[in-house]
C-alpha cells in the first residue's frame, strides 16, 4: 500500500530525498533504531543461514570439514525423484497448499467482516481471543485433540456420534478418503483466526465517511460490505496471498506428520514434500539430502513469488508487492 | 486507500511482520535442548612424573535429566585418581536428551566439536556417521588399548566394520532375543490348554489356542498386537537380512540357493504368514486397532481384555528355548498378573544385532588413545560401571542381597540418578541387577548367547555398503511404509495387495538393490572363501 507513495510522488521532491541519504537517515533514526532488533533477527535467522547453501551441493565429510568436503552436482536431488510417487507427492504439497490458501483466505474475510458487525465490545473480544488461541497450540498438542476425535476404540467421534445414530464405527487412521478433509478442517481451526484478525485491523482503519456517504446514497449492509469493506481488504489479500504462494512448496511438517500420527496407510493422500524428506532422512541419516530439498523448495518459492507478483502487477500495477 | 488510516496501516503491517518473524523462527531450529552438565574443574594432576598429561575424556550419550550428574562424575573422577593415577584422566558426562540425540550429535560433529567417546548404533545414523567421516577408525587403538574389549568382544566386531575397519564397539550383551507369544496363565488355566503343540516354533498352531478364547471369551481379544508374525517373527525367522527387505531366504532349501539374494517379500513364506494374518483378522482373532499409533498392548492385559501378544521380543531366561513355556517375569510384574512366555523363535547370530549398540570415538578426539583407555575400563571394572549405571552407594542406591535397590524413602523420580542405560557401554554382564530382577540374568545372558552364537546367519561378518544405492533405499523404504502396517496386521488382502506392493518396490529400484546386494555379497564370499 505504502510502496507505491513514492512513484505517485513528485519526481522532484524523490530527487531531493536521495540526494541525502544520510540526512533522511538521521531524520528517522528513532525508527531506524525500532526495526534494528527485527533487522538483526531477520539477518541471524533468514540470512546468515543462506550462506550455507552450497552444501546442497557437497557431501559433507566431518574429517575434510565444509570447504574441504568434495563437491557432487546434483546428486544429493536425486533422492528425491527416485520413488515414482513424487509427482503425487508435489501435487498433494501444491493442492492443499492451494486449497488452504483459498479456504483460509474466504474464511477470514468472512470472519473479519461478520466480526466487524458485532456490535457488543466485550462479546467481540472474546470471539477474537478465542479464535487465535489455535494459532498458539503446538501441532503435537493439535494431534492429540484431533486422536481424541478419531481413536478408534475411543474416540469421541466413534463413541459419541456414530455408534449411538447406530453406524458402523470408522478406523480413521486407515482410511484415506477422509483425510483431506479431516486436514482442511484441522488447518482451517488453526490459521483462520490469526488471519481474520490482521483483516479486522484493515476493516476498523477503514475511514468512516465512506459508509456514512454511502448510507445517504441509500446503500444497505450489503452493497456497504461488497462495494466498500472488500475493496480495501483486497491489497491486503494479495500481500498475504503472495507470501503463501512463496511457501507453497514447503508444507506444515506438523500438519501432515503429527496430525495424521505418520500412518503409513493414509500415505496416498497425506505425504507431501517436508514428510517425505523426513522420512527419507531416517532412513539415511544423511543430512545433505535436507539441504538440497530445502534448496530447491525456496528457489521453487522465489520463483513463483516474483513470477505472480509481475502477474499481478501487470493486472493492476499499486496491487503488488513489489 | 490513502484514506486507511496510518494506526491501522501501522498496526497491520506490524501484524504482518509479527507472522514473518514469527515464521522465521518456526523455520529455525528449535531444538535447543540443553545438557545439564555442571562446570567441572578439569582435576589437574599435580604429580609431575607421570608421562600422560591430563585429558578429560568427553562422553557422548543419549539420556533423560540427572539431578545428579555432577554429583556421580565428581564421584567417577575421585575413583579414576585414586585407582588408576596413572591414566591420569578424568570424564566429563554429557547426556543429550533422546529426542534431539540424533539432530545434536550431527550438529557436533558437522561444527567440530571436541569430544571422545561417543554413543551409537545402526538404527542412529552410524553408516552415515562413518560415511561422513565423523568417527575413527579403531583397529590399532584396539589392539593397542583395549584388551579388555577383544577378551570379550573380539569374536563380534564385524557388525561395526565399514570398508575393513572398525569403527565400534559392541556393548557385550545378549547376542540375539527370542521372540514368540506371551499369554494371559489365567485363562491359560480356565481353559485348561494345551501349548505343547507349539514346540513345532510354527504361529499357525497357535490358530486353535485362539478359537478357544475368540468362542468362549467375547469380550477378549484373542491375539493383540501391533507385532504380529510378519513383524517381529518373519525377518529374523525366515531371512537373513541384508538391508531393508533385501536378504536371502533361509527357508529355500536348494543349495543353489543358499547365497541367493531376494526381495524378501516374494518369497513363499511372506506370503504364507501374511494369509495366516489375514485370516486371524476375518476371523476376529486379532485386534482392530493394532495400526493405530500409541496403542498400548500391555495396558490390554493389564484391563484383562487381551489374550496373548504374538510377535513380541520375550524374556531371556534359564532354559529359555523354542516351545518352552515359562512365566516371563518382566511382564508379570508390570501388567500385575500372572504372563506366560513361549519362544517361537531364536535369533540368529546376525551381523546387524551386533552394531545395534556401540561406542564410538569421534574424529574431534584430541586423544583418542585415552578415550580408548577409558572405553577398554567399562569392559573390566564393575566399579567404574556401577558408577556410570547406579550413581553413588548410599546415596542413590543400596546394595540389597546384592542387588541394587533404591534408598530407603527414595523413588526414582526424587533419588536424582536413575537410568537404564546398562545397554550402552561397556560389559554388561559384570553389572548388578535390580531388586525384582531376576539375580542370574547376566549368567543366563551368556547361556543364551551360547545358543545364539551356535547358529549364526550363513552371511555372520557380511556389511553391505548401503552408499551405492541410498537412494533407492529411501524409496524403497516409502513403499514400505504405505504396507507394512495394513499387511502385518491383517487389515489388506495379501492376495491383492503384495503383488501392488512388489509392483512398486520393483518401481523404486529395489531390483537395483538386490543385484548391488548379490555383487557385495559375492565379493565377500571369495574373499573369505565361503
Amino acid at each position: 500500500m505504502q510502496m507505491d507513495q513514492p512513484i505517485t510522488a513528485s519526481s522532484g521532491k524523490v530527487r531531493t530525498k536521495s540526494a541525502h541519504p544520510f540526512r533522511k537517515l538521521m531524520k528517522y533514526h528513532a525508527l531506524w533504531i525500532l526495526a534494528l532488533p527485527g533487522i538483526l533477527l531477520l539477518l541471524v535467522n533468514n540470512y546468515l543461514p543462506m550462506f550455507g547453501i552450497f552444501l546442497a551441493f557437497k557431501s559433507l565429510n566431518f574429517s575434510k570439514g565444509i570447504w574441504g568436503s568434495e563437491w557432487v552436482g546434483f546428486d544429493n536431488f536425486k533422492f528425491l525423484f527416485m520413488t515414482n510417487d513424487i509427482w503425487r507427492i508435489i501435487a498433494n504439497t501444491v493442492l492443499y497448499n492451494l486449497v488452504f490458501i483459498v479456504i483460509n483466505t474466504a474464511l477470514s474475510v468472512l470472519l473479519a467482516l461478520l466480526l466487524n458487525e458485532v456490535k457488543n465490545k466485550l462479546f467481540s473480544k472474546f470471539i477474537q481471543s478465542s479464535m487465535l488461541l489455535p494459532h498458539f497450540i503446538s501441532m503435537v498438542v493439535v494431534a492429540y485433540l484431533v486422536f481424541g476425535f478419531l481413536n478408534p476404540d475411543l474416540g469421541f467421534i466413534n463413541k459419541s456420534i456414530l455408534e449411538p445414530s447406530g453406524h458402523e464405527a470408522v478406523s480413521w487412521y486407515m482410511s484415506p478418503t477422509y483425510w483431506p478433509y479431516i486436514l482442511i478442517i484441522v488447518n482451517s481451526w488453526k490459521s483462520v483466526g490469526f488471519g481474520s484478525i490482521i483483516y479486522l485491523a484493515t476493516i476498523i482503519g477503514i475511514d468512516k465517511e465512506y459508509y456514512e456517504a454511502a448510507m445517504i446514497d441509500g446503500a444497505g449492509k450489503w452493497k456497504q460490505m461488497t462495494k466498500i469493506t472488500v475493496p480495501f481488504l483486497i491489497p491486503i489479500m494479495i500481500i498475504l496471498t503472495l507470501l503463501s504462494i512463496g511457501r507453497i512448496f514447503n508444507a506444515d511438517f506438523g500438519l501432515f506428520y503429527q496430525v495424521t500420527m505418520n500412518s503409513g496407510m493414509l500415505k496416498d493422500v497425506t505425504e507431501v514434500i517436508d514428510t517425505y524428506v523426513y522420512n527419507a532422512l531416517l532412513v539415511s541419516g544423511d543430512t545433505d539430502l535436507a539441504s538440497s530439498a530445502g534448496l530447491l523448495q525456496s528457489v521453487i518459492g522465489f520463483i513463483l513469488v516474483v513470477s505472480v507478483n509481475l502477474l499481478v502487477k501487470r493486472i493492476s500495477s499499486d496491487k503488488a508487492l513489489f | 486507500m490513502k484514506r486507511v488510516k496510518k494506526g491501522t496501516l501501522a498496526l497491520s503491517s506490524l501484524l504482518l511482520s509479527l507472522s514473518l518473524v514469527a515464521a522465521g523462527c518456526s523455520g529455525g531450529n528449535g531444538n535447543e535442548a540443553k545438557n545439564n552438565q555442571p562446570a567441572n574443574d578439569a582435576q589437574a594432576s599435580t604429580n609431575g612424573e607421570k608421562a600422560l598429561e591430563p585429558y578429560e575424556v568427553v562422553m557422548v550419550y543419549p539420556d533423560g535429566k540427572q539431578n545428579d550428574l555432577g554429583v556421580v562424575q565428581d564421584a567417577m573422577n575421585d575413583y579414576l585418581k585414586t585407582t588408576y593415577p596413572a591414566l591420569n584422566m578424568t570424564v566429563k558426562l554429557n547426556p543429550i536428551d533422546w529426542s534431539a540425540y540424533s539432530d545434536k550429535t550431527n550438529l557436533m560433529m558437522s561444527s567440530g566439536q571436541k569430544f571422545d567417546l561417543i554413543w551409537t548404533a545402526n538404527w542412529m545414523n552410524f553408516d552415515a556417521q562413518v560415511n561422513k567421516g565423523g568417527l575413527l577408525p579403531l583397529d590399532d587403538l584396539l589392539s593397542q588399548y583395549g584388551p579388555d574389549i577383544e577378551a570379550v568382544e573380539g569374536k563380534f566386531h564385524d557388525g561395526a566394520r565399514r570398508s575393513g575397519k572398525i569403527y565400534g564397539v559392541h556393548v557385550h550383551q545378549e547376542l540375539g532375543n527370542p521372540q514368540g507369544i506371551a499369554i494371559s496363565k489365567s485363562l491359560v488355566d480356565k481353559y485348561k490348554l494345551d501349548l505343547s503343540g507349539l514346540k513345532s516354533g510354527e504361529f499357525k498352531d497357535l490358530e486353535p489356542i485362539l478359537k478357544t478364547i475368540k468362542d468362549n471369551e467375547p469380550s477378549i481379544t484373542p491375539a493383540v498386537g501391533p507385532a504380529f508374525p510378519l513383524g517381529a517373527y518373519y525377518g529374523s525367522g525366515s531371512t537373513a537380512n541384508i538391508v531393508g527387505p533385501v536378504g536371502l531366504d533361509l527357508r529355500d532349501t536348494d543349495p543353489n540357493n543358499t547365497y541367493k539374494v531376494v526381495n524378501t517379500y516374494e518369497t513363499p513364506r511372506y506370503m504364507e504368514l501374511a494369509k495366516l494374518t489375514r485370516e486371524w483378522f476375518k476371523a476376529g482373532y486379532i485386534n482392530k486397532d493394532a495400526t493405530t499409533p500409541g496403542v498400548d498392548i500391555w495396558k490390554k492385559f493389564q484391563a484383562g481384555t487381551a489374550f496373548a501378544a504374538i510377535g513380541s521380543d520375550l524374556d531371556i531366561l534359564a532354559g529359555t528355548e523354542i516351545g518352552a513355556a515359562q512365566l516371563m517375569p518382566s511382564k508379570t510384574s508390570s501388567v500385575g498378573s500372572d504372563v506366560i512366555q513361549v519362544p517361537l523363535n531364536i535369533d540368529r547370530l546376525q551381523t546387524t544385532k551386533l552394531a545395534a549398540t556401540m561406542q564410538g570415538i569421534s574424529q574431534t578426539s584430541e586423544d583418542p588413545e585415552r578415550a580408548m583407555m577409558l572405553l577398554n575400563l567399562f569392559y573390566r571394572d564393575a566399579k567404574l560401571l556401577t558408577l556410570f549405571n547406579f550413581g553413588v552407594d548410599g546415596t542413590h542406591y543400596v546394595l540389597k542381597d546384592g542387588q541394587i535397590a533404591l534408598p530407603d524413602g527414595k523413588t526414582q523420580e526424587s533419588v536424582g540418578f536413575y537410568h537404564d542405560i546398562m545397554w550402552q557401554i561397556g560389559n554388561q554382564m559384570l553389572n548388578y541387577t535390580r531388586v525384582g530382577e531376576d539375580p542370574n540374568k547376566y549368567k543366563n545372558y551368556e547361556e543364551f548367547n551360547k545358543k545364539v552364537a551356535s547358529n549364526p546367519s550363513p552371511i555372520l561378518g557380511f556389511v553391505f555398503d548401503s552408499e551405492p544405492v541410498k537412494n533407492e533405499l529411501i524409496a524403497v523404504s516409502k513403499v514400505q511404509s504405505t504396507f507394512d502396517p495394513g499387511l502385518q496386521s491383517g487389515q489388506l488382502d495379501p492376495e491383492v495387495e503384495v503383488p501392488k506392493m512388489i509392483e512398486k518396490l520393483k518401481g523404486a529400484g529395489i531390483d537395483k538393490i538386490v543385484a548391488e546386494a548379490q555383487k557385495q555379497l559375492d565379493a565377500w564370499r571369495a574373499a573369505n572363501g565361503k
